[in-house]
């Protein structure tokens, strides 16, 4: 990336009693980009949210927000929108005080108050609310409330701490979309942190996978799903069949890796004689054995198999270090019953191969 | 069929428990208003002759005026050390807070007279024999923990994501405090100071070990005129003190909720 | 974040605590235990010499045991129901819960000194009920002093159990039903024990408040009528006998600690 980002975050560290929490982040976001920090709990990512809102200093590092240096400013200088995951919502202020609050702060006009309030709740869609007190609301409703109070200040980032965690599933897949709909249509620079990756995929621009204070990958969804860089981020985004394995040949930039099931060719080079873990995507996989040179497999039992009505998963009987799960179409999952011996097949270039974890 | 018959008791038990622990206040009320000096009951007239004669009712005054400002000075001082002590115990990370917060509780479970009588043979060890510095000294201990139990589960309550929310609204730290958490807490603080400054203000086992014949609380005085010739006046000054209290108690539910007060919520 | 720097906040608290509620509490145990060579329990076998003490110390543990029972009668059922309640209804009967609570003792023991009088309310009641033909004796009866006591201490009794019922999830006693017990068998095996934990609150506020009451017993029964509250203030203002006010002070506070501790390690048990 060459030009600066809008945010420009540069080797921000963080310690807590002795521990480090956050390890050199350094990540860049375009104007109008959508982010996401996925992770575990214990990962950095609240922590690397409450330094960019300026409610927690880092150790070391920079934080630049459209060319200003954030370092030293407090969080009310700052002009950042954060919806917090308890909503943090003035439990004493009605919905329309909740959206005047960072207007008030501003010293707006009572006039330039009420106009933007009342956009912001039809923005929401929360108008006839605007003089209940929120413990009122329901979940969703608190939810918008959150979201208008934070956009209302016209942020230049808005950081958002899980805020669908609370809701239940239905709710949170329509706020998902209403969310990622109304940033777009703001132009609006967000910072997403959540654990849940299929959230992280379904609305960002770039997921940045952190793992232990480090981002350990940063990338497109796309990228991040087909091609995790790392075992944490294969395990961690999505599900995927693992097996354990040798390097026995290496040739041309592929190489054919011995496993307990057959041997599985992959694009990659790495020397001859290396303990490896052979990764695909469960739903690369197709019944039957290799149709050509592009392709490759192996051969196991099958421990249980689960319909999904549309779709159907095969468990297959591996060691205990490694996991064998197949997602089909339920129309091509065929007769394939446990404790029969399958064969199991996907393209080459599909595998992913990464060096064995120390055991 | 016991189910019912069991809710048809409770039910009764309920009204039967309202009714008498509201029977010595009307009966109270009753008698102030009646024309007789007798406490005669039921009577068919009304009469407000007891409240005119309040003022009869020798060292009334300096009593009512020295129980509130004992009060008043013993629920401010609590107000400043138990808030700070609240903060320390909610949002503080040291071995034995938890500790700390029963102690400054703990005179609320232990005898008030045991307390009225360490506090003054320690006030007489140390040649303190003055009523009111006595008073105010020991009324604190009566208040502190009222303030200290219902500002600990106010702030346990409270949600301190709200002042970063602030913060990040553009609020400085102290304003966002003073914003955001003050007017939150506001119910905790005057729950706490409401029954403080009743408790110091009913006290009797401490004070009646530290007032002298110049220097007596109210609830002291009250004894003394019971203790005399208890007559309709004194009636009608516990029925101002029943006023005062429902007055208190409907502040408090404005404020803080009912349930709330009660500890319950 | 929190922080260990916040210990500092607690700290005039703590302070004042110490100063004027732990020292002179300290004092009071030792003084009970110094004679004029020093440390001595004389001041204890002088007050524990003769029936007398031990006839102060039952009759103060028959008051309180008899309150907190005659309490809990009625308080549970009761608190039962209100929290049964809905609504505006409930609201006013926590209000009127509340009001009593709140009153100074002294002004409803006066009520009870009217309403015990040979000609007062309770006993024109009786009498119209046809259940006395003459004024029964009231005041200065142990019967007149516990209606006098249990008034006071039963809304003690009946807002823990009140708060515990009231979180009791009302599914619960139907999914017992599903499951095939009898409203009586349901009571005793699901909503008594959920209970359990308010009605032990209630008796050791009850308790250890009724051990420590002093105005009623003096009002309603008078100076004959001994406790170790009226032993320590008759002590201390008309006998002017420190040292045997000081032993009957921590003998009362040995037993309030007592039940505190008892009712504390109990409630954690419960916990477990």
């Amino acid at each position: 990336m060459t030009q600066a980002g809008h945010l420009q975050i540069e080797g921000v560290a963080r310690r807590f009693r002795q521990v480090s929490v956050l390890d050199g982040i350094t990540l860049a976001v375009a104007r109008g980009e959508f982010v996401s920090l996925l992770g575990p709990s214990g990962c950095g990512k609240t922590t690397l949210l409450r330094i960019l809102a300026g409610l927690l200093a880092p150790d070391s590092g920079s934080v630049r927000l459209g060319g200003r240096d954030l370092g030293a400013l407090p969080p009310h200088r700052r002009n950042v929108g954060v919806v917090f995951q308890s909503y943090a919502l003035f439990p004493h202020l009605t919905v329309a005080g909740n959206i005047a609050f960072g207007l008030r702060a501003r010293r707006q006009t009572r006039a330039q108050i009420d106009s933007r309030v009342a956009e912001m709740l039809a923005m929401v869609q929360l108008g006839p609310l605007a003089d209940r007190p929120v413990a009122q609301l329901s979940g969703g409703q608190q939810q918008r409330v959150a979201i208008a109070r934070a956009l209302a200040v016209s942020p230049d980032l808005v950081l958002l701490d899980e805020p669908l965690s609370a809701l239940d599933r239905k709710l949170r897949e329509t706020m998902q979309v209403e969310l990622r709909t109304l940033l777009r249509r703001l132009g609006m620079t967000a910072i997403f942190v959540t654990h849940d990756q299929e959230e992280a995929l379904a609305l960002s621009d770039r997921v940045a996978v952190m793992h232990a204070g480090r981002i350990a990958q940063l990338g497109t969804p796309q990228a991040v799903y087909d091609r995790p860089a790392t075992p944490f981020v294969l395990d961690f985004v999505g599900q995927a069949t693992v097996l354990c394995g040798r390097i026995a040949a290496a040739a041309g930039g592929t190489v054919r890796v011995d496993t307990a099931y057959g041997p599985v060719h992959a694009p990659a080079a790495l020397p001859q004689g290396e303990a490896v873990l052979v990764a695909v995507r469960p739903e690369r996989i197709t019944l039957g054995a290799p149709a050509g040179a592009e392709w490759t497999g192996v051969t196991l039992p099958l421990a249980t198999r689960t319909y999904l009505g549309s779709r159907c998963l095969l468990h297959g009987a591996v060691a205990a270090t490694e996991r064998a799960t197949v997602e089909l179409p339920a129309a091509a999952a065929g007769d394939a019953a446990p404790g029969s011996t399958v064969a199991l097949s996907w393209r080459v270039a599909d595998t992913l191969l990464y060096p064995a974890p120390p055991a | 069929m016991t189910g019912r018959l069991a809710r048809l008791i409770a039910g009764a038990a309920l009204v039967c428990s309202l009714v008498y622990l509201l029977a010595p206040l009307l009966v109270i009320v009753l008698v102030s208003l009646s024309p007789s000096p007798v406490f005669e009951l039921p009577h068919d007239a009304l009469s407000a002759v007891w409240y005119r004669r309040l003022g009869t009712l020798e060292g009334l005054g300096a009593s009512v005026v020295l129980s509130f400002e004992v009060a008043a000075a013993a629920t401010v001082a609590s107000l400043l050390l138990g808030t700070l002590a609240a903060i320390a115990v909610v949002r503080g990370r040291f071995a034995g807070r938890q500790a700390a917060a029963t102690f400054l509780v703990s005179p609320l479970m232990l005898p008030g007279l045991v307390i009225g009588i360490a506090t003054l043979q320690f006030f007489r060890s140390l040649g303190l024999s003055a009523a009111v510095p006595s008073l105010l000294l020991a009324h604190v201990v009566v208040v502190l923990p009222f303030v200290v139990r219902t500002l600990v589960a106010g702030l346990a309550r409270f949600d301190f994501a709200l002042v970063d929310a602030a913060r990040t609204l553009g609020l400085s730290y102290p304003l966002a405090v003073v914003q955001v958490m003050v007017p939150v807490l506001a119910p905790s603080f005057v729950t706490g100071a409401l029954f403080g400054f009743l408790a110091s203000l009913d006290n009797y086992p401490v004070s009646i070990f530290l007032t002298d014949v110049y220097h007596r609380t109210l609830p002291i005085q009250l004894l003394q005129y019971l203790g005399e010739s208890p007559d309709p006046t004194v009636a009608a000054l516990s029925t101002l003190i029943i006023a005062l209290t429902v007055v208190v108690l409907i502040v408090g539910d404005r404020v803080a909720g009912l349930n709330r007060m009660a500890g319950v919520a | 974040m929190r922080r260990p720097g916040l210990v500092w906040l607690v700290l005039p608290a703590l302070f004042y605590g110490a100063l004027l509620f732990a020292l002179p509490l300290a004092l009071l145990l030792i003084g009970s235990a110094r004679g004029p060579q020093g440390w001595t329990l004389a001041a204890y076998s002088r007050f524990f010499a003769g029936s007398y003490a031990w006839g102060v110390v039952a009759r103060t543990l028959r008051l309180a045991a008899l309150t907190t029972l005659l309490s809990l009668a009625l308080g549970y059922p009761a608190g039962f129901a209100l929290a049964r309640l809905r609504g505006r209804l409930q609201s006013l009967a926590v209000a009127a819960l509340l009001l009593p609570l709140s009153l100074s003792v002294i002004v409803k023991a006066f009520g009870w000194t009217v309403l015990l009088r040979r000609d007062g309310v309770v006993n024109l009641g009786l009498q119209a009920a046809g259940l006395t033909g003459a004024p029964v004796r009231l005041l200065f009866t142990e019967t007149g002093l516990l209606i006098g006591i249990v008034n006071i201490f039963l809304p003690f009794m009946m807002l823990p159990i009140y708060a515990s019922v009231r979180q009791i999830d009302r599914l619960l006693p139907e999914a017992a039903a599903t499951l095939g017990g009898g409203p009586l068998h349901c009571f005793l095996r699901v909503v008594l024990p959920l209970t359990l934990p308010g009605v032990g609150a209630g008796c050791t506020l009850v308790f250890s408040l009724a051990i420590a009451a002093y105005v009623i017993p003096t009002l309603l029964m008078g100076d004959a009528y001994q406790t170790l509250p009226t032993t320590i203030a008759t002590a201390f203002l008309y006998l002017q006998d420190p040292q045997r006010g000081a032993v009957a002070g921590t003998v009362l506070l040995a037993l309030s600690l007592l039940v505190v501790g008892m009712s504390a390690h109990f409630a954690a048990r419960g916990a477990a």
